[in-house]
């Protein structure tokens, strides 16, 4: 009978409890927030709250320091505005999912970030930005990744990757080695630094366990193997002529990585975190990444010293080059139902000083002109190759949608020895043939 | 028992207009008003979305965009022509029959040695029980660190042995296994415990009884103990197959899959397809391939271990 | 020498149940591990961390607003459990003791809805929950997570009552109850060990969802811990430490629930759905 007593209390606790917390307003939260549905829901809470503020829902796939930037901006915008609330999230890990089923159910936020898929992904739920008054002052470089050629201006970018390789400086400095400009350079690097360090070093991590690592590595080549050179294939990649036999050479060089040992041994089983802290300890020397890298091995080692070279270049009497592309940017849902609302809040960091403090804490160039950026650390880099081409990243143009999956999954089956490098590019260009098809 | 036979004999008795309510209130089939609620929310949260759902396997949507059209059983073509597609689901079985034979295997031994008397065993159960209460997420995260090739726990042994460190989930036989140790390490204190009950539910007159006629440990075991556990049984490993097949969180974390596409289950390569290879349609192909799957074991096993159930 | 024998097997219980302690103690161990260090300390994952650094536990509490993530956990998963267990255990009657054709379909679709994948209909459930304005609400999410758990709850209460005599459903037939008193008043009370089972089962499995969670509950606000927590992890970053010390905080309700109703688990489920 003790138990039965115990029980039908915990029981009874339990019900009058739910009943209590059930039939409490969905939001316990200092701040209220209704629903930002016109016909919203009356809630007795939602009472205090006058009936002109617009509430916009704002979401980003950044995170760590770089969300907390723009949410702090985001609540300076709500400072000088006070009929625009800011229902701001940051999701993390799975942005990504959580807009795909947000599309496939036609519920997108008010405002937000594309990560580099404006176009291609998100384009037909973005409003045309081109009458705001930010959109003359978009840089050159970026200008074709978030523009077409109706005129159309997807989003706004308010900076724009600048991408090569990252590096290990310190480690380059020990084993002498320069910056290689080419691959032939590349890999007389990765000899000497696996020679002289008796292996200890590995020349490239790379956190094949993320797909997304190997799908970097052939993003950042496609552009010197078929876009950088003179001549190159660029045309026909746009109108479908490509002979993808041409591309066999990417996939065949990511395994002469594995056989020669320039590539560390879990390449396939590591993360991409597990890049950062090996080139943070001095574990490797080079990652196929940005400068992305450098603040999370910062993270792990202080006193690392990250470097950023241009992506070396494959046809002999080609110079390197840069990747670039969309970095942080806000776009605007089309059927939103606060446009006006949403509108305000771009434009709010389409001006200087936040557009200035965006760039900086990713340590890259702004995307509209006439603003200096300060990148510390990666200063000397920039100024280094100032003058070095930047092309967009090379799915982004070149390639069609849902490409980028076929390239990470080919490319780990090379590495896992599952295919060869020939089959691989009939995989890549039978996917290519079909996804051009079906856009 | 007579009251009761000739109260069904006149159930006319019953019947009289002030009483068709109360009668059929009396009734069994009014319970079945009972289980409505249950069925409603079935209906609207499951089965609406279902037929919908099977509804995107006949087309080749990309899982966001407004724009797709039908295309019959080309999905379907595809997926039964892909060899990726049988190599998955020899790993979901992998998954699902052996965590659930190693599961209630382990459980039912755990469960044996901590139903004696020994002092402290509540603190290992609840051990044992543990993984179950962590966020899934951070236990993937514990056990890659367990696997990692470069600083994980299992090499840093294998160095001071003075052996090699090996890459554990790079190769993908290997990497299967291996989670499939995982899921069962996670999961079994759900067996044990369900094991524990059952062995707390048999009347200790049987086994004194048994003991008093001479019969040895292992003979009350297989004779009195299993069989009166049918019913444990029975519960532990259905909801283990299903779950088994079902497999997703421990994969994601500890290999996504890979390498490549070997460590792939069914739930994994879907979840995969919709999102990373934005074919909704193969994904939702594949779903009700998985589902028919789930469903031939689940429900075949439940019959099956029900029918072997011995009552007291 | 009996005795001797007996000594020895003893011994060996306990050492066998040392060594599964230690095995299953190691995954906690090397997360409390990673919890108490910073994140620049790459020691092994074996040795325990020089200084206790607690910061990651105040850290991950104000940044990611755990004590509101746990508040709301705490509300989604009471209310699931209540309207699951309330739902689940009237389903059960019926379909326990009166398995005609009829019933035994409705039990078996019950089944098989466990057997659904999350994934299939996801999309759908999502653009119903859209249609219902239910995104960001807790009402929408209690009722998207009872439907799923509605299954367990049913398999494991049918077992249960179908070892309940049906005796005691005839004395009260006599005694002019009709069958949603009998049920009410003779076979309820009884359930109560076996609630104590369900509850726990359920309430994990709730307390730590995230597939639902991550598209039904968009707003800070009502965001749960598995959510939060995830904030940690993106694409290009991994603050584990702080992760790790999060899971450990949202770990002792739990855990303190657990235990205290471990006692009526094992004898809950002894007395009942599994008794031969």
């Amino acid at each position: 009978m003790n138990i039965t007593k115990r029980i039908t209390a915990l029981l009874s606790l339990v019900i009058i409890l739910s009943l209590a917390a059930c039939t409490a307003p969905s939001t316990p939260a200092p701040q209220a927030v209704a629903p930002t549905q016109p016909e919203a829901q009356p809630e007795a809470t939602e009472a205090n709250v006058p009936a002109e503020v617009v509430i916009i829902s704002v979401m980003t796939n950044r995170v760590g320091t770089q969300a907390e930037l723009l949410e702090q901006i985001a609540r300076k915008f709500e400072a000088e505005n006070p009929d625009i609330k800011v229902d701001f999230s940051a999701p993390g890990a799975d942005y990504e999912k959580l807009m795909r089923i947000k599309m496939a159910a036609n519920d997108m936020p008010d405002v937000f970030s594309t990560h580099g898929w404006a176009k291609i992904r998100y384009g037909e739920f973005l409003l045309d930005l081109k009458d705001q008054p930010w959109a003359a002052q978009l840089d050159s470089a970026i200008k074709p990744a978030v523009t077409d050629d109706t005129g159309k201006v997807y989003v706004l970018p308010m900076d724009q990757e600048k991408t090569g390789p990252a590096f290990n400086a310190d480690v380059l400095k020990e084993y002498d080695v320069e910056v290689p400009l080419t691959w032939t350079d590349f890999l007389a690097a990765c000899e000497t630094i696996k020679t002289k360090s008796e292996g200890k070093v590995t020349c490239v991590h790379m956190g094949g366990a993320d797909s997304w690592t190997v799908g970097q590595y052939y993003d950042f080549f496609s552009t010197p193997l078929a876009i950088s050179p003179t001549p190159n294939d660029a045309n026909a990649l746009l109108d479908g002529t490509y002979d993808w036999s041409k591309y066999t050479v990417l996939s065949q060089n990511l395994l002469d990585l594995k056989t020669h040992g320039y590539l560390n041994v879990d390449a396939l089983t590591a993360k991409y975190t597990d890049s950062a802290a090996a080139l943070a300890e001095g574990k490797a020397a080079f990652g196929f990444y940005g400068p992305f890298i450098c603040d999370e091995a910062l993270k792990t080692n202080p006193d690392f010293k990250c470097g950023i070279m241009p992506i070396p270049s494959l046809v002999e009497g080609d110079k390197p080059t840069f990747a670039g592309g969309e970095l942080t940017t806000w776009g605007v849902w089309k059927d939103s139902e606060h446009a006006d609302a949403a509108l305000k809040f771009v434009n709010y960091f389409a001006q200087p000083e936040n557009v200035k403090a965006v760039a900086e804490s990713n340590k890259v160039p702004a995307g509209l002109t006439g603003i200096e950026v300060d990148a510390g650390y990666l200063t000397q880099y920039y100024t280094q190759y100032a003058d070095l081409r930047t092309f967009t990243y090379f799915d982004r143009i070149y390639l069609p949608n849902g490409m980028w999956d076929v390239l990470c999954k080919n490319g780990q089956d090379v590495l896992a020895g599952g295919i060869t490098p020939e089959q691989a590019t009939d995989n890549i260009a039978k996917e290519f043939d079909r996804l051009s098809a079906s856009q | 028992m007579d009251i009761v036979q000739s109260s069904k004999k006149n159930p006319g008795e019953m019947r009289t207009k002030g009483n068709r309510l109360k009668s059929f209130f009396d009734s069994p089939v009014s319970l079945n008003l009972m289980y409505i609620p249950a069925l409603l929310l079935f209906a609207v949260f499951i089965y609406y979305p279902i037929a919908q759902g099977i509804k995107i396997s006949f087309t080749n949507w990309n899982g966001y965009s407004a724009h797709y059209s039908f295309v019959g059983l080309e999905k379907y073509r595809y997926m039964f022509t892909d060899m990726r597609t049988y190599k998955v689901i020899i790993n979901t079985l992998i998954y699902g029959l052996g965590s659930t034979l190693l599961q209630n295997i382990l459980g039912l031994a755990y469960a044996v040695l901590l139903n004696a008397k020994l002092k402290g065993r509540g603190i290992v159960r609840t051990i044992v029980y543990f993984p179950v209460i962590v966020a899934p997420i951070i236990m993937g995260y514990v056990w890659y660190f367990i696997f990692q090739y470069d600083g994980g726990a299992l090499n840093d042994i294998m160095l001071a042995l003075g052996k090699e460190p090996v890459d554990w989930l790079g190769n993908g036989p290997r990497a299967v296994w291996l989670i499939t140790l995982v899921n069962t390490f996670q999961y079994m204190g759900v067996a044990m415990v369900v094991y524990l009950a059952g062995l707390q539910a048999i009347p200790k007159e049987y086994l004194e009884a048994a003991e008093v006629d001479g019969a040895s440990g292992f003979y009350k075991f297989i004779h009195i103990t299993l069989p009166l556990l049918m019913p444990a049984i029975t519960v532990s490993i259905v909801l283990n197959i299903i779950e088994g097949l079902k497999l997703f969180d421990v994969i994601v974390s500890m290999t996504n899959g890979g390498p490549g596409y070997a460590s792939h289950s069914l739930s994994t390569m879907m979840s995969d397809l919709f999102f990373a290879g934005q074919d909704a349609g193969f994904a939702a192909a594949l779903g009700n391939l998985m589902f028919v799957l789930i469903s031939l074991f689940g429900i075949s096993s439940l019959k099956f271990l029900r029918g072997k159930e011995v009552d007291l | 020498m009996i005795k001797i024998i007996n000594m020895l097997k003893k011994l060996m219980r306990y050492l066998t149940a040392l060594f599964i302690f230690i095995v299953h103690l190691i995954p906690f161990y090397i997360l409390i591990n990673i919890a108490f260090k910073t994140r620049q300390d790459t020691s092994s994952r074996w040795t325990p961390p020089n200084a206790l650094y607690l910061k990651n536990f105040s850290d991950v509490w104000t940044q990611s607003h755990l004590g509101s993530a746990l508040l709301n956990d705490l509300i989604i998963t009471v209310c699931t459990v209540a309207l699951v267990v309330f739902v689940g255990v009237l389903a059960a009657y019926p379909l326990a003791r009166y398995p005609t054709r009829w019933n035994n379909a409705i039990y078996t679709l019950s089944i098989s809805t466990l057997i659904v994948p999350a994934l299939t209909v996801l999309v759908p459930l999502y653009k119903l929950v859209v249609d219902i304005h239910g995104i960001s609400t807790y009402w929408a999410m209690v009722l998207v997570l009872t439907t799923f758990f509605l299954p367990t709850v049913i398999f494991l209460y049918t077992g249960f009552i179908r070892t309940i005599p049906r005796e005691l459903d005839e004395a009260a037939l006599i005694d002019g109850c009709n069958r949603y008193e009998i049920f009410f008043r003779i076979i309820f009370p009884l359930l109560k060990p076996v609630t104590a089972s369900v509850i726990i089962i359920i309430m994990l499995g709730v307390w730590n969802d995230y597939r639902f969670s991550l598209f039904l509950l968009q707003k800070r606000s009502v965001q749960t811990v598995p959510l939060v927590l995830s904030q940690f992890f993106s694409q290009f970053q991994n603050n584990l430490p702080l992760a790790a010390a999060g899971s450990l905080l949202s770990m002792i309700p739990m855990a303190l629930i657990y235990l205290f109703l471990q006692k009526y688990f094992v004898s809950g489920l002894a007395e009942g759905a599994v008794k031969g």
